[in-house]
């Protein structure tokens, strides 16, 4: 199943493949170029750090599976890394995220996240509600909104 | 004012530090001292705010390090997100489906939820007070209190306009009902006034996404409406975009356009409300009527961080390495207070903003170098139910400490429908997620 939904998504993702974006369309404060060199200038952000800025999109540490965008935890590294890779390097394109956030990062980058989503457990999250406990207001007769 | 770079680290030494992971005798405030499952010898990082940045900062501490105390100090009981709160407006979504509880923090991830509202900062004892009259004293202290919104920069707007007959509805909460409400009710061919304002400010294309959902609200229910867009800029994020669903959906740059959108240079800035009138004044001295008026409000620093001292003159300076305050030690500031640019003001951007410090402060706690940042952002928008982008944006560090580089496109408009949908989806499934992201 999550075969099945991955491979959609880079369906879906190569129909924009054919206008590859030349580097100097990007537009922004660095190019390609300088963003490699900052890379080899600075110590490698940790494997954690890049993990956890995909969380907002894939859950914490990638453990989310919703409709469109799939789970990360417990990938099999070498999966993660081709299509990261792939992402990278075929779907240049504004269509979705991630042929975009491929962009910057570096072969290392790559495989540092790789081994970290492969380290970490495919469980779905708990079935605690964010709001379990919440008593809706009746925000008709509120005198004042939460600012 | 202090060099925060001449003396980085001096509030605490990487010793003192380490010291605590030890068995030093430390003392605490009143309230931090109350968890009984930490080590009395434990750091204690203290967050003010208990938004997408506060909230963010102290799940993924806690999933860093087991044995730090944290307390997160928030007046309210429950936090409603922003984002997707535009879908309010039409009653795509609830505004129950937005809210949050602190429940899963204090209980899964043992974060000390106080609710009260953070007045004042001792730098010196090193310590933080509280409304109630309450004192926690920090090892760290993260400040992520949103952005204070200048109602005084319109001439005749104030905070109490905003709560009755002219909600701003830019946090999401009861303005964002009356603002529904008065759509709802307004008179058939009435206009609704958006006023977006000047750079920088939370969400950039929020006041646009709202534009388009409450054209395709009044297109089905009150369709010889307008939309009058008086801006404050003279151009905006995503534009194209939304330009070319406008002309698709409601004939915009026709006659019979539903919506209007009147730029800076053309007198769209709104300088006055005039409400006794129900109107707008514009820089160019025109009176624009409206049924509805909704004006956005330039945005700065928040209150807490203007009082405390954290604030330059807008936003608050801090170091990109850390997100550590320029002003003063053993302070962090993230989300829409900060002097961020290139950074947007997303909940995207404050939610890895919240990961790096936290980063930051275990690092330190446990005698490493810091390590490098990266960032990245997506500004997740739709123009309506079938239409969505994404603007990607990644930032790198670049040594001085001063700002990070960004790298972003622009997304292109979208022709094909399928592509449309899909990036529509990837927007809807992304608001769910990060709220589960953040709080659960």
């Amino acid at each position: 199943m999550k075969k099945v939904l991955f491979s959609f998504f880079l369906i879906v993702g190569s129909w924009g493949s054919l206008n590859i974006k030349a580097a100097d369309d990007i537009i922004g404060g660095m190019s390609l170029k300088e963003n490699f060199e900052l890379a080899k200038k600075f110590p490698m952000s940790s494997p954690w750090l890049l993990s956890a800025q995909c969380s907002a999109c894939h859950g914490t540490m990638g453990t989310e599976f919703n409709d469109i965008i799939p789970p990360l935890a417990g990938m099999d590294k070498q999966e993660f890394i081709d299509k990261m890779q792939e992402y990278k390097t075929k779907d240049a394109n504004d269509f979705i995220v991630m042929g975009i956030i491929t962009q910057p990062l570096t072969d290392e980058e790559i495989v540092a996240m790789a081994d970290f989503f492969a380290q970490q457990k495919p469980e779905p999250w708990s079935k605690a509600s964010i709001k379990k406990d919440i008593v809706v207001p009746d925000w008709a007769k509120m005198k004042r909104g939460v600012e | 004012m202090k060099n925060k770079h001449l003396d980085k680290k001096k509030g605490m030494s990487r010793r003192q530090m380490l010291k605590l992971l030890g068995a030093s005798a430390v003392t605490y405030g009143l309230l931090g001292a109350s968890s009984k499952a930490f080590s009395k010898n434990a750091a204690h990082i203290v967050i003010v705010g208990g938004g997408i940045g506060g909230a963010s900062a102290a799940k993924y501490l806690r999933l860093l390090n087991a044995d730090v105390k944290i307390t997160l100090v928030e007046p309210n009981p429950y936090y409603i997100f922003c984002p997707g709160s535009n879908e309010v407006i039409p009653g795509w979504v609830t505004l129950e489906d937005l809210m949050a509880s602190y429940t899963t923090l204090k209980t899964r991830y043992k974060v000390n939820v106080i609710q009260d509202k953070a007045t004042f900062i001792d730098y010196d004892k090193k310590q933080l007070k509280l409304e109630k009259g309450g004192v926690l004293s920090y090892h760290k202290l993260i400040v992520s209190p949103g952005p204070m919104h200048g109602y005084h920069a319109i001439e005749g707007f104030n905070k109490e306009l905003a709560e009755g007959d002219f909600p701003s509805a830019y946090n999401a909460g009861r303005q964002t009902m009356t603002l529904r409400r008065q759509i709802l009710s307004m008179k058939k061919g009435g206009t609704v006034i958006i006023a977006p304002p000047e750079n920088d400010y939370r969400c950039p294309p929020a006041p646009y996404e709202r534009a388009s959902f409450i054209a395709a609200m009044l297109k089905e229910k009150n369709p010889s409406a307008k939309i009058l867009i008086l801006d404050a800029k003279d151009k905006f994020v995503l534009s194209d975009n939304y330009i070319f669903y406008w002309k698709k959906q409601f004939g915009y740059g026709t006659e019979n356009s539903m919506i209007e959108w009147v730029p800076a240079k053309k007198g769209g800035k709104v300088v006055k409300l005039d409400v006794s009138n129900h109107a707008v004044i514009t820089s160019d001295g025109q009176s624009h009527k409206g049924e509805v008026i909704n004006i956005i409000p330039p945005e700065a620093a928040g209150l807490f961080a203007m009082q405390n001292d954290l604030a330059d003159k807008q936003w608050c300076p801090v170091d990109f390495l850390d997100f550590s305050s320029m002003r003063h030690d053993d302070v962090y500031v993230i989300g829409d207070s900060v002097d961020g640019a290139p950074m947007p003001k997303t909940g995207y951007i404050a939610s890895n903003q919240a990961r790096i410090v936290v980063q930051a402060i275990n690092d330190e706690l446990h005698g490493r170098e810091i390590g490098t940042p990266f960032l990245i952002n997506d500004c997740v928008a739709m123009a309506g139910h079938d239409y969505g982008m994404a603007l990607s944006t990644t930032f790198r560090y670049d040594g001085k400490g001063k700002r990070l580089k960004d790298l972003y496109y622009i997304p292109k408009v979208e022709t094909n429908p399928v592509k449309q949908i899909v990036r529509q989806q990837v927007a809807e499934n992304w608001q769910r997620t990060f709220r589960k992201d953040i709080f659960e």
